[in-house]
């Protein structure tokens, strides 16, 4: 019987769930949109982890800004944020790395490794500008996939520029720029050097980026953006194999290394159930706090958001 | 015009830092103070739909603060606080916040705002303007001048735990869990005690006399000496500057601390915050900088570290 430790990564753009063994080669993994909704995305993608391989789950790690929902759906042994996910994916894949690029659907973050330890990161303050949601509303309104842009950027030879301090200003600096006459290819070899431009003066900002640095992320799927990072920094970029899964695989890893006796994974099964959500917000005092249910048809199995913990007492806290 | 005898404070901006003298200075006079509770989330969405969309948080908060006491007060005491201090102002919105609230509110009883400028005078023209403002003919003014100096306090710990973090930030955010989000509660619930304090004199202007140029702001120069003195704080394992998104002065002043101090030597981070409802983001920077922290100890000084 195939047994492995599990990863879930619930982003705000794609969800991706890595399995990994005890030496921490990936086994199988998936990478997929979450559509606005984690919950089905999440109970497909188990049951075609549940198909495939029918492993059996020795533990359970998640993270992801979904990493609680999705804890509180499948029952994980740790809940971990996105940093140091990365991070540990990262330095298990390059011992020896000392920066860290990840740029996903609404997050970008700069993680600073010195000798195999965080020293420093950074992420995007309170705006998505310069992320992969700003790259592919910008690629459908040019009429091309995400995926194409990459190809487009790289056969440019002379990048417009366009100013990528803010997606609204991109957006119209690129409308008028289309209307000047300039080439699709050159547009969008510019747009890949503004988002480069905007992650590196607002997250390197201050930091001294070391080699080895690696690059990974959904968005690291577009050569555009990697030979972009290249010219701007004049250093080679890495870009690991499982870059677009490295979340996943760092929260298998940290189930791996917590390798709990008994797994609080509540087994595939949860993939064929009616969950439903549900929320309302709490009117019992000025706090308004929001409140969420999972149901797995009349029954909740999870339910959290209050600060007081009088509607989430009664259910499984879930430690960091 | 109705005479006076209830009077609202507002309990947002400088309310937490001054709240305690106002109230004891306006009780003494005779009046019946009433405060506003702490910040709610209705409090916050009245505060957003009265306000114009370039005011910081704080200000907009301020707003929802003035609005639930509107209608139970005779007056709403909003000094104008210019400046505290010789060589430093408050920020501009601090100093026009009386006019904001009279223009963002209708049917506001009287604004009672005397002008606090230790830059051009006194203490005692503030009591003065604020006797005149209240028609109070009877003032005992060594008694009000003495309630005016009382000291406030200055340092303070939230929760408990085996290591410390220094929060800095202005104390509207460090004070009110709906600003921060819960910020504070949130470094509380991993296990981490936060120590919020008001740096003395001195360590102010040895931080001040190192920089290119002295920080123009009060509260500004607060924010960098208490990072640049936990630096050096071996008792301390990391800093978190909560910082508000629409913050004037500390969109300079988090820049001056990047460039100005050797931030290798402890853990720092700073948090912006906004109107975003979703504290998620929060919380994954609150995590993965605890957990920086934590395995970074060793190679540092701090704490007696290998």
């Amino acid at each position: 019987m195939l047994e492995g430790f599990l990863g879930i990564d619930v982003g705000s753009v794609t969800t991706k769930l890595a399995l990994i063994d005890k030496n921490d080669d990936v086994i199988w993994s998936t990478y997929r949109k979450t559509k606005g909704q984690p919950i089905r995305v999440l109970q497909s993608a188990l049951r075609d982890l549940s198909r495939a391989l029918n492993p059996v789950i020795l533990g359970l790690g998640t993270t992801g800004s979904g990493r609680r929902l999705a804890s509180y759906l499948a029952g994980a042994d740790i809940v971990k944020n996105e940093i140091t996910a990365h991070a540990v994916a990262s330095i298990e894949t390059v011992p020896e790395v000392r920066t860290i690029m990840e740029i996903g659907g609404q997050d970008s973050k700069l993680i600073i490794i010195r000798d195999g330890v965080v020293i420093d990161f950074s992420m995007n303050t309170v705006c998505a500008a310069g992320t992969g949601s700003f790259l592919e509303h910008q690629a459908s309104r040019l009429g091309l996939s995400v995926e194409e842009l990459g190809g487009y950027a790289i056969s440019s030879t002379k990048p417009t520029r366009i100013a990528g301090r803010c997606t609204v200003f991109a957006e119209s600096d690129m409308v008028h720029k289309q209307q000047m006459g300039h080439e699709i290819e050159d547009i969008v070899s510019g747009l890949c050097d503004a988002l480069c431009r905007n992650y590196l003066s607002n997250l390197a900002r201050g930091k001294e980026l070391r080699d080895p640095v690696i690059f990974q992320g959904g968005v690291a799927a577009n050569e555009g953006i990697k030979s972009s990072f290249e010219r701007e920094l004049n250093k080679e970029i890495i870009i690991p194999e499982h870059f677009n899964i490295m979340g996943a695989i760092g929260a298998a890893m940290l189930a791996r290394e917590l390798s709990p006796k008994e797994t609080r994974f509540r087994g595939f099964s949860i993939a064929h159930q009616q969950l439903t959500t549900s929320s309302f917000y709490c009117n019992d005092c000025h706090n308004s706090c929001g409140i969420i249910e999972i149901r797995d048809g009349e029954n909740i199995i999870a339910r959290w958001g209050d600060s007081c913990s009088k509607w989430s007492a009664e259910f499984e806290k879930v430690s960091n | 015009m109705k005479s006076i005898k209830r009077i609202g404070i507002p309990r947002g901006l400088l309310y937490h830092r001054y709240g305690d003298i106002w109230k004891e200075l306006l009780k003494s006079m005779g009046f019946e103070v009433i405060t506003s509770p702490g910040t709610t989330e209705s409090i916050r969405d009245i505060g957003l739909s009265l306000s114009v969309c370039d005011l910081c948080m704080p200000i907009k908060v301020f707003l929802g603060h003035v609005n639930v006491l509107k209608d139970s007060v005779d007056a709403v005491f909003i000094p104008r606080y210019i400046s505290i201090e010789q060589g430093a102002y408050m920020c501009p919105k601090f100093i026009g916040l009386p006019d904001m609230v009279r223009a963002a509110i209708r049917n506001i009883p009287p604004v009672i705002d005397p002008v606090m400028n230790l830059k051009t005078g006194t203490i005692m023209d503030f009591v003065t303007e604020l006797n005149k403002k209240l028609h109070f003919k009877t003032p005992d003014k060594d008694e009000q001048l003495r309630i005016l100096g009382l000291p406030v306090k200055r340092d303070y710990f939230f929760g408990e735990g085996k290591i410390t973090v220094v929060v800095t930030g202005r104390p509207y955010l460090v004070f009110d869990n709906i600003m921060n989000k819960g910020a504070i509660r949130y470094i509380n619930s991993l296990g981490v005690r936060a120590f919020y304090f008001i740096p003395d004199l001195f360590s102010t202007e040895k931080t001040m006399d190192s920089l290119p140029k002295w920080v123009y702001w009060s509260m500004g120069k607060e924010v960098v000496t208490s990072v640049r003195s936990m630096l050096d704080n071996h008792d301390i394992c990391g800093i978190i500057n909560l910082v508000n998104s629409a913050c004037g002065p500390d969109s300079f002043l988090v820049e001056l601390i990047t460039r100005s101090f050797d931030l290798g030597k402890k853990p720092y981070m700073a948090i912006t915050i906004d109107e975003h409802t979703s504290d998620v983001g929060l919380q994954t920077r609150i995590e993965a900088f605890m957990d920086m922290t934590l395995k970074r100890k060793p190679l540092n000084a701090w704490g007696g570290g290998k």
